[in-house]
């Protein structure tokens, strides 16, 4: 259906009936108005003619046509007069007159006469409308000469018609008047209309406005812009139903909005899922990476584990074949003589002998990959460590004619690691570096980065290389590989030494890198170690730090002042204590070299330690400080204070010093104390044909009290004592060596004389003397003691504890 | 006449441990070799009634190339002309499952794993594969 708009419909309705209305009202008013107009003009002409009539009746009586002109005349004063024609009773004009417009011919009437009328029965005025309104009054005559008398009286006396007046009014005025009204009520008419017009637009607007308006923004939310509002502002009910019409549209709008806001919702839930099921997914795509990683290198540990146990298994069935071997054949009597036997014999113990140190190294890396290696992290000065390396290693180079030398800007900073563990890598790697090469030397370097917080160590040689490209030659840290595979035999050693370097470089906090450049162009292996992170501390503390402080244990405070005062100004790093426990504790803390110890300290009930007695007695037995040498200073008898000691059994007797103090004495004793100290490193010349022995050796003794000699054999040992005699102090002696024993060289020292006050001490396998030469050789006489290889490799803190004595024991006596 | 035995042995003490064994407990005529190209010359010549080949060999090379006992047994026993000269196996590797892989890598007649625990054994087995192989070799 065609839409037609209300404001269409309203408009064609309401101008049907403002234009009826109109119509009807203009026309009613033009009839009225025409009626109006007739009734006037007919009764102006009424009026005219009965007047005319009556002023007439003399003239027409007596023909005075002048009179009667002059009466026309005046009747001509009315405009609406188209003619006037007075005529008598017989048909006689006597007097006549026409406006223009009006011809003679055109009025009818006067030419037939004028009617007689009857008084009684036709009014006195006859009425024609034709094309003028004629109207027709007779003109009577009466007696007397009053005129207004004779018409009272007509009625009651009879009065006579001499004539008739016949007026003619033109319609022209008539019609004028009516053309006006009609322009008039036409006026009204449309005036009518536009008003009609106006009022209906007024109420359009007034009411399809709204209406228009809501159906706009009804479509326009209906277009899905539910923001828009009807903007009419009445109080009437269309504002109310904009009003009503706005509530629904926000609340739609609310609607919508909550609608969008959970649709919203729904979607970022739906996204957040979605991202979440994503999330999960990586996860777990991630989780099973992981798990596949962590399946394939646990297949990867076993493999290696497997890989490894079987090498091991390998190492150590390829020496134990030739042991068991050569053993079987020498039991089974296959052996030509005595001297293959022993020949055999030998090659057992070498395999032996490598056996031992596969083992060594296996445990080492067991230890490791277990974790059960534990590390004693100190503070390690590198210049010193150098020097130790330096004299452990120097004779195997020397042996080679290698030079061996070590480099590093000077003053090195210490590093931070476990000292043994330390030298062992370097060891290793300078003990590799000396196996495979040739000639030319071996370059130890250490270059400290102290904004990184390491050192680097790097060992060079300008040995055989590695063959292996450099993306491989990091293989060689794996178990059982050497640099270059085709040396194991020739070269000896476990193929472990790199494994476990690397591993113990890793546990102290370092990385190692090998490379070389190729076959015969040397190899160098770099590695860390963390710096010491402790500032430099003043030389006072790393005196005292280093055990070379002098604690002075003193109750009475001037004293322990003076003493103090005295001794700083003599260049020892002092430390004080006032009571028994403050001393111990103090000498635990820094193990100072020398105690001076009142032995009259004032008895404390709750201390643990209470006299200077307790202190003496546990200086003595500590571990941390029975090195330290005590100087008790008494106010009694130093002789009845010797004697009350004797009854402790002390390991040692200590300096008694009485009151009141000398200072020169004090000072004396102190730098007597110094200076003996002060000798070591003791020089220890070690004999045996078994470097493994050495290494160890080497290895155990702390590299600032001992200086390691070592000699391969008796011939060797005998050659470095009359070299480097001096020098010596104490021999550790290997018995069973080719070439020259242990048992000759004890001879040849003691009973030839060579080196009758060296002191010896025998360290070996076979601690049981065969023959009466050989005890006697073994007796206290010659030497100081026997000890068992195994209780070394046992304990090797002994060997330390023993040349310690007998080195303090020989400086004591001198 | 003595047999004579080629023992292909890296390890020094191993070498020389065997090579007294098995002169001494086996009557054989030992002879040593770590080069390749001088077995396979030896294998050639019929200089060798039977070799020892250890597993692990970390001088022997061939073509710069390190080679093993296995390789070693292997292209003896494809050279049509050395094919028949009995090749036992003696190794340090002596996990579970060495044995039989090492005798179908090699294509070897024995296996020996070191340690040698029984010497009279040991002679038993390389008088055995040798026994087995010229019987072969005669029919």
């Amino acid at each position: 259906m065609k839409k037609i708009s209300l404001r269409h419909k309203f408009t064609a309705y309401f101008s049907f009936f403002v234009i009826a209305i109109s119509l009807i009202f203009g026309i009613y008013f033009y009839y009225r108005s025409r009626e109006i107009l007739e009734a006037q003009l007919v009764s102006k002409g009424i009026y005219i003619a009965r007047n005319l009539a009556y002023n007439a009746g003399y003239g027409v009586a007596f023909e005075n046509k002048e009179d009667l002109s002059h009466l026309v005349q005046g009747a001509f004063d009315e405009e609406n007069v188209a003619y006037v024609f007075i005529a008598n009773c017989d048909g006689k004009t006597l007097a006549e007159k026409y406006r223009e417009d009006a011809t003679r011919s055109a009025v009818s009437g006067p030419t037939e006469g004028c009617p007689v009328l009857d008084p009684r029965i036709s009014p006195d005025v006859v009425v024609d409308k034709s094309q003028f309104y004629n109207f027709v009054a007779p003109v009577k005559r009466r007696q007397s000469a009053n005129i207004f008398q004779i018409e009272e009286t007509q009625v009651q006396k009879k009065t006579i018609q001499v004539g008739s007046v016949k007026v003619g009014l033109s319609q022209k005025k008539l019609n004028q008047d009516l053309a006006s009204v009609f322009l008039s009520s036409a006026s009204l008419a449309l005036l009518l209309i536009g008003l009609g017009f106006l009022g209906s637009y007024s109420f359009l607007k007034v009411i399809l406005e709204p209406l228009e308006k809501m159906t706009r923004t009804a479509q326009s939310i209906a277009d899905g812009d539910l923001s828009q509002r009807v903007s009419v502002k009445s109080n009437d009910e269309t504002g109310e139903l904009a009003a009503s019409f706005n509530e629904m549209a926000r609340a739609l709008e609310n609607r919508e909005r909550e609608l969008t806001q959970n649709y919203q919702e729904l979607e970022k839930w739906n996204t957040e899922l979605e991202k979440r099921v994503e999330a999960r997914t990586y996860e777990l795509i991630a989780a099973n990476r992981a798990l596949e990683t962590a399946n394939r290198e646990l297949e990867e540990a076993s493999r290696v584990k497997s890989e490894f146990l079987a090498n091991t298994s390998h190492e150590l069935r390829t020496p134990l074949n030739a042991i068991l071997g050569f053993l079987s054949l020498i039991i089974d009597g296959d052996c030509a003589s005595r001297e293959e036997e022993i020949e055999l014999l030998t090659d057992a113990r070498k395999s032996g002998k490598h056996l031992l140190s596969l083992i060594n190294d296996i445990l080492d890396i067991a230890k490791i990959e277990a974790g059960k290696l534990e590390l004693r992290v100190e503070e390690i000065p590198v210049t010193e460590l150098f020097q130790a390396l330096q004299t452990m290693c120097h004779v195997q180079a020397e042996q080679k004619g290698l030079k061996l030398s070590f480099e590093g800007p000077a003053p090195l900073p210490s590093v931070s690691a476990d000292r043994g563990r330390l030298v062992q890598v370097l060891v290793n790697l300078i003990g590799n570096a000396l196996k495979f090469t040739q000639k030319g030397g071996i370059t130890v370097q250490a270059i400290p980065f102290a904004e990184k917080g390491y050192m680097q160590f790097a060992v060079r040689d300008t040995g055989i290389g590695i063959k292996l490209p450099k993306e491989n030659q990091h293989s060689l840290f794996e178990s059982f590989k050497q640099l270059d595979g085709s040396h194991t035999r020739r070269y000896g050693g476990t193929g472990l030494g790199l494994a476990i370097s690397k591993n113990l470089v890793e546990m102290m906090g370092g990385v190692i890198h090998i490379s070389s450049d190729g076959e015969n162009c040397g190899t160098t292996v770099i590695f860390t170690i963390p710096l010491c992170a402790r500032i430099e501390e003043s030389e006072e503390m790393e005196k005292i730090k280093n055990g070379n402080a002098v604690l002075v244990v003193e109750d009475d405070r001037s004293l322990r002042k003076y003493l103090k005062e005295l001794l700083t100004k003599r260049g020892f790093a002092v430390i004080s204590a006032g009571t028994a426990d403050e001393a111990v504790n103090k000498a635990i803390e820094y193990r100072p070299k020398v105690v001076i110890l009142d032995y009259a300290l004032p008895w404390e009930r709750e201390a643990i330690f209470k006299n200077g007695g307790d202190v003496l007695r546990f200086l003595m037995d500590a571990p941390e400080t029975k090195d330290s040498e005590v100087i008790l200073i008494t106010g009694h008898d130093p002789q009845i204070l010797k004697q009350r000691l004797s009854f402790d059994f002390l390991y040692k007797t200590p300096e008694i010093l009485q009151k009141p103090i000398e200072p020169d004495v004090l000072l004396s004793k102190l730098e007597r104390i110094q200076k003996d100290i002060n000798k070591v490193p003791a020089t220890v010349l070690l004999t045996d044909d078994d470097p493994n022995v050495a290494k160890f050796i080497k290895m155990v003794l702390p590299k600032e009290k001992f200086n390691l000699l070592t000699a391969g054999n008796g011939n060797e040992a005998l050659d470095l004592i009359s070299s480097r005699g001096k020098e010596i102090d104490i021999l550790l002696l290997d018995l069973l060596m080719p070439e020259k024993g242990g048992y000759e060289v004890i001879r040849e020292l003691k009973l030839d004389g060579k080196a009758p006050d060296l002191p010896i001490i025998v360290i070996t396998n076979y601690p049981e003397a065969q023959t009466e030469e050989e005890k006697r050789l073994l007796s206290r006489e010659t030497i100081l003691e026997v000890v068992s290889k195994y209780t070394v490799f046992e304990d090797p803190d002994c060997i330390v504890d023993k040349l310690t004595k007998y080195l303090l024991k020989a400086v004591r006596e001198a | 006449m003595k047999k004579r035995l080629l023992l292909v042995e890296d390890d020094v003490m191993n070498k020389k441990v065997i090579k007294l064994i098995l002169e001494r407990k086996g009557d054989f005529e030992v002879l040593l070799s770590e080069d390749p190209l001088e077995i396979f010359s030896l294998a050639r010549s019929n200089e060798v009634d039977i070799l020892l080949v250890d597993i692990s060999l970390t001088n022997s090379f061939l073509d710069g190339k390190e080679v093993n006992g296995i390789r070693i047994s292997r292209i003896l026993k494809d050279d049509p002309l050395t094919s028949l000269i009995p090749i036992i196996i003696t190794t340090a590797h002596a996990m579970k499952g060495d044995c039989e892989r090492f005798l179908q890598e090699s294509g070897a007649d024995g296996y020996i794993s070191k340690p040698i625990e029984d010497i009279p054994r040991f002679v038993g087995k390389v008088n055995e594969v040798l026994r087995n192989s010229s019987n072969r070799g005669a029919s």
